[in-house]
């Protein structure tokens, strides 16, 4: 792949990459370093790029793969364990709710939602990738894809026809 | 669509079975205006979808039209700044390159960009020249009027000096 070739890849995908990192990181700086350290590595590997058959995919794998890394890393240094792995918040932030904007609290659904939903919900509702593509991506199978996307899509359902009853 | 084909679509869409395509035709039916009430819960949800879509390009805009209102009068003070901090750092893996507010990681696209941008500065330098020497050339015609009406103001003195001599004697 040339320079070219490159930065017309970089600038298309860049804005998802940063926006799945800052969903999985939550920090603005370190969003932005898995987007450098992952462009970084991927035009080390350019020559390689060409045998892969989903770049877009590929690109996202590794910025999940970054974020995890980053989430293990702050695990390691608190010693607590990280919300964003796998925690399953069983209680609903109603009391925030009730003066905020909904549109707001969707955001705060997912935010709540196990990690693998999170990813899944976000990599198809909001960056609009085929289940496959979803596959890729997180190492899962197409069907638990669709399952955790449907749970995840259900569970958002479910929460806000109870603020709107 | 009619609400009744809406409401199957979003059976449909709950249940991760609907395609791309119909997904773009809930959220359009969603984001326009006169959704039925019945269905009014889920227009927070596509409208969060779409406002996450535009956060992170909104903000680059803002930083990029930042960034070109600097270049042009600054561009000089980057290109030094680029090289000072190029000197500063010994590694190469330790630069961070910045084109357009966005961050870059092909180095020779961005030392291609500084080129051009030292080219683009080198020829604006020139013009200042060029008119630079136009107004030396004003400044000069107007130095040499000056020194003809002095010359002109030494004559008439002389003259009436002459005149007053003569009318003396």
């Amino acid at each position: 792949m040339d320079k070219t070739g490159f930065n017309q890849l970089m600038a298309h995908l860049r804005p998802k990459m940063y926006r799945f990192a800052l969903a999985l990181v939550k920090r603005n700086d370190e969003a932005d370093d898995v987007v450098q350290d992952v462009g970084m590595t991927l035009w080390k590997r350019r020559a390689d790029l060409s045998s892969v058959r989903n770049l877009e995919a590929y690109a996202m794998h590794a910025v999940k793969n970054r974020c995890t890394d980053y989430l293990r890393s702050r695990l390691n240094k608190t010693g607590e364990l990280c919300e964003a792995l796998h925690v399953v918040h069983e209680h609903t932030p109603y009391a925030s709710v009730e003066q905020a904007d909904t549109v707001a609290f969707v955001g705060k659904l997912i935010e709540r939602l196990p990690l693998q939903q999170q990813m899944v919900i976000r990599l198809r509702d909001i960056e609009g990738y085929e289940p496959d593509e979803i596959a890729e991506i997180l190492d899962m199978n197409d069907s638990a894809v669709r399952a955790n996307l449907s749970r995840a899509r259900q569970k958002i359902r479910e929460e806000l026809l109870k603020i709107n009853i | 669509m009619n609400e009744q084909k809406i409401k199957v679509l979003l059976e449909r869409y709950f249940e991760g079975e609907t395609s791309l395509p119909e997904e773009r035709t809930l959220r359009d039916f969603f984001l326009a205006e006169n959704v039925p009430a019945s269905l009014k819960p889920y227009v927070a949800m596509f409208a969060f979808y779409e406002e996450e879509k535009k956060a992170v390009c909104g903000s680059a805009r803002k930083r990029t039209a930042g960034i070109r209102l600097w270049l042009p009068t600054g561009a000089a003070a980057a290109i030094a700044l680029f090289f000072a901090v190029r000197a500063l750092l010994p590694q190469q893996e330790a630069y961070i390159y910045y084109v357009d507010g966005e961050r870059v990681y092909n180095r020779e696209a961005v030392i291609a960009f500084a080129d051009d941008k030292l080219q683009l500065f080198s020829a604006s330098v020139q013009r200042a020249k060029n008119g630079m020497t136009a107004l030396e050339k004003l400044n000069g015609a107007a130095h040499s009027l000056k020194q003809f009406d002095e010359i002109q103001q030494k004559i008439m003195y002389h003259k009436n000096k002459k005149s007053d001599k003569d009318e003396k004697d």
